[in-house]
């Protein structure tokens, strides 16, 4: 909680606020939506209902030198569903993969879905690898090495996370904003952004 | 303390250019001064979903902070305090049937704190002072994202105050097509609109048009009217509300340029009128009744205890028109999913259910009787039985049928799923099934015939659960075309913000609106739509009723794609089901009297004018048709 707080933002001065797409995918029930509700909310609910076709949230973080504005959708994750996942994450600037480290089966599953990012996504998008339930370890059935290699092997960010216990989980969305692309620092932006118009999503980074 | 940091603070960073030390100097400054409440309402109450009557109380409260200024609403802190619960009277009564436990947990999940540049707009309800109903003022925060929070029910006050000093902070200004949304002004249109205002001032006509529509219409382009506000004018326009001021000035020049060649065009034509935009009826005034009583339902049987079939349609409508008593369901909804059949005798329904019992079993001891090591070599079982298993354990478990963890009904509705995996093993377990199967068990409370409603319900919706997803993108261009005759404004808005794929509905339409309505809402509005009445496709109806009445609040508050999913996302739980129907009743009777003029593939699947199939002579068979892709 106290990193979503930290900093603040300084009117006038260098600090610019920027808005990124993030997409979570992965393997139903592995804690996809109870990540997005602990990072946003700071809850967690046992029994969390599953994701029909998709829910969207925002929370903003603060960097040293930007304010960090997240719109986070959340996918379902059934593979029935499959077919309605480029419809979110297609420009999105940023991904986490969920699998579950008690299901062996959801780490091959996240491995697909890295693939299709790398395929069919933005060229740069920021990719995460998260094995969520990391406080049930009694039951892992996926090994730390094994994830870690993959993402280095990938090019991934890496953290087993808990959302029932909160490990991790405000660490993983970090470490991804401090990896987005904030733009040259200078201290004002170049042209005006048309505060009349919607917010229009854009594949670069976009600063007002 | 201040000084001394200030001082520490320069000496450390004193190769720093002067305007950076300020600034962090400044930033360093304002970390330190305290929050500040400038507004604390007590007694204000938040209220959980629309079927409700229970509202938690609260404090609702305007606070400066180093980081800006925020909206906050915190549940009472008064471990004693009870939920409020109103009487038709307006009297409160104390509540005292939750644990403290669990009305923290709720409380807490309905907390928050916004920013207060976050707000894009706001409904305001306030309830006339001697109203017999005793109604509560309320607000409705809408965020630029998209996101509303809860309702907000002021129990001592009016909302006045609270308003006067937000709008210290931001700029006000209530909607002028929709009294009751407040808009929160954009503070550098307004300085564009004083500006704009100057040549508006040039009082050519087409100024005059943009001031005031309809007046110089009548007046000057009356035999075009329709090809003007269709053709030539983006509907936006039409507005005021929605238009910009850039976007003005940009259209005001497009329109100029149009005009001379509208001119010519008519002149060649002589006299000249396009009619682009279907022109509906106005909608009639619909009354939902009250539910069937068990004594209505059993006057349209027969002494055998089947169903008269000459009385057959009246009976729907009557099902349509106001639901069914609770006690009711168990012995209706086996006739509405087709598992009794309406020509059935008692004695011959007995003896089929006997029959049909022994299927059950049969069905259920194959898969409870899969070895470990069959499922080594079974895989897409395997795979079946754990979504079931998942999805059991977290669907409906905030409903009291369903809550805890040793509870038989979740044993119950894990079998009815597995066995249905069995039956139907093509189609399997997918997600949304388990939305549809809950409600029926809750009312069955049996496992037998749960499965053969389910079965019934699954003949109705399975092809929303198909792998080519093609029904479900069916359904969405169904719904945009039905959205482009009833509201083209709202459609035209759509799909200048890439939204005409209608996706955000998906949800309403995969699952009936299970995640939109409290369980017993649901419940009501299934029955309404399993009596088949008054067309098939009734469902897309509803979709459209309910986009219709959010039009003035997704245009005004210029919501774009992420936006307007946030905003019909979080509607869940605050949808009156009554308010809907007849909304979604009355469209349908529009369109009935525009039957000439609807493009034929509509009339077709809403069963209307010469394609239509009569529906009160019902052959008592099998196959219903009233129950063909409702």
């Amino acid at each position: 909680m106290a990193a979503r707080n930290a900093g603040t933002a300084r009117p006038g001065g260098p600090n610019r606020t920027c808005q990124f797409k993030l997409v979570l995918l992965g393997e139903s029930a592995v804690g996809k939506s109870s990540l997005v509700l602990r990072f946003v909310k700071g809850q967690f609910h046992e029994y969390q209902e599953s994701t029909i076709g998709a829910a969207f949230l925002t929370q903003t973080v603060c960097l040293d030198d930007a304010t960090i504005k997240f719109e986070i959708w959340d996918t379902a994750g059934q593979e029935r569903y499959h077919s309605l996942a480029p419809m979110y994450y297609r420009g999105a600037q940023a991904a986490i993969v969920v699998y579950d480290i008690t299901n062996q089966e959801s780490f091959q599953k996240a491995k697909n879905w890295v693939k299709e990012l790398q395929r069919q996504a933005s060229p740069n998008i920021v990719m995460a690898l998260a094995g969520n339930k990391a406080d049930v370890a009694n039951k892992r059935t996926v090994e730390y090495e094994e994830a870690n290699a993959y993402a280095e092997d990938n090019a991934l960010l890496f953290m087993e996370t808990s959302a029932k216990t909160s490990m991790n989980v405000n660490d993983i969305f970090m470490a991804i904003a401090k990896k987005l692309p904030i733009g040259p620092a200078q201290g004002e932006p170049t042209g005006t952004v048309d505060m009349n118009q919607p917010q229009q999503q854009q594949k670069g980074s976009c600063c007002k | 303390m201040l000084p001394y940091m200030a001082y520490r603070y320069v000496k450390n960073k004193r190769e720093k250019n002067q305007r950076e030390m300020d600034s962090d100097l400044d930033s360093m400054v304002r970390s330190i001064v305290p929050d500040k409440t400038v507004i604390c309402v007590p007694n204000v109450a938040a209220k959980l979903g629309e079927d409700s009557k229970e509202y938690i109380p609260g404090t609702l409260s305007i606070v400066e902070k180093s980081s800006g200024v925020f909206i906050e609403w915190k549940p009472s802190e008064d471990a004693e305090t009870s939920w409020v619960m109103t009487s038709d009277d307006g009297n409160t009564e104390m509540v005292h049937a939750r644990s403290p436990e669990e009305k923290q947990k709720c409380g807490a999940r309905v907390a928050f704190s916004m920013d207060v540049n976050d707000l894009s707009s706001f409904r305001n309800d306030e309830p006339k002072r001697d109203s017999g109903s005793g109604g509560f003022p309320s607000i409705r925060l809408i965020c630029r994202d998209g996101s509303s929070q809860v309702p907000l029910f002021f129990k001592n006050t009016t909302t006045a105050e609270f308003l006067d000093r937000l709008q210290g902070y931001i700029t006000l200004r209530r909607s002028h097509r929709d009294s009751h949304l407040v808009i929160v002004v954009d503070q550098k249109s307004e300085a564009l609109a004083k500006s704009v205002s100057m040549l508006d001032e040039n009082g050519d006509i087409l100024s005059r048009f943009m001031q005031n529509p309809y007046m110089t219409a009548m007046t000057g382009f009356s035999k075009i009217t329709s090809f003007v506000q269709d053709q030539v004018i983006p509907s936006v326009l039409n507005d005021t509300d929605a238009v910009t001021q850039e976007e003005k000035i940009r259209l005001m020049r497009e329109l100029r340029l149009a005009e001379e060649q509208m001119r010519v065009h008519s002149d060649a034509a002589g006299e000249f009128e396009v009619v682009t935009q279907l022109e509906l009826p106005p909608r009639p005034e619909i009354y939902r009744e009250l539910p069937v009583s068990k004594d209505l339902w059993n006057s349209f049987k027969l002494s055998n205890g089947s169903y008269d079939p000459m009385k057959l349609h009246h009976l729907k409508m009557n099902v349509f028109r106001g639901g069914l008593n609770a006690e009711l369901r168990k012995e209706a909804w086996k006739c509405l999913l087709g598992y009794r059949q309406w020509h059935e005798s008692d004695t011959d329904f007995q003896t089929r259910r006997a029959e049909l019992a022994k299927q059950y079993e049969n069905m259920k001891k194959q898969w409870m009787s899969v070895t470990e090591d069959q499922e080594k070599r079974f895989t897409k079982f395997v795979k079946r039985k754990s979504l079931v298993e998942k999805d059991v354990a977290r669907t409906d478990r905030t409903v009291p049928f369903f809550q805890g963890d040793d509870n038989v009904n979740l044993v119950h509705l894990h079998n009815v799923l597995m066995t249905y995996v069995m039956y139907n093993f093509d189609l399997g377990y997918v997600q949304g099934m388990s939305d549809f199967a809950s409600p029926l068990l809750f009312v069955m409370k049996d496992e037998v015939d749960t499965f053969w409603c389910f079965v019934g319900l699954m003949e109705l919706t399975q092809k929303n659960f198909e792998t080519d997803q093609a029904f479900i993108k069916l359904q969405m261009n169904q719904l945009r075309d039905l959205v482009m005759i009833i509201n083209p404004k709202l459609a035209n808005y759509l799909e200048s913000e890439k939204s005409d794929d209608m996706y955000f509905c998906f949800r309403w339409v995969l699952v009936w609106f299970k995640r939109e309505f409290s369980f017993l809402d649901t419940c009501k509005l299934w029955e309404v739509l399993w009596s088949g009445q008054p067309c098939p496709r009734f469902l897309l109806l509803i979709c459209v009723a309910i986009l219709d009445s959010q039009t003035n609040i997704i245009i005004d508050n210029q919501f774009g794609l992420t936006e307007i999913l946030k905003h019909i996302n979080d509607l869940s739980m605050h949808l009156k089901v009554d308010e809907i129907l007849t909304a979604a009743e009355a469209i349908f009777h529009q369109l009935s009297a525009s039957q000439n003029k609807l493009p034929a593939h509509i009339c077709q699947y809403l069963n209307i004018g010469e394609s239509a199939v009569s529906s009160s002579n019902n052959s008592p068979s099998k196959s219903d048709p009233d129950r063909v892709d409702l």
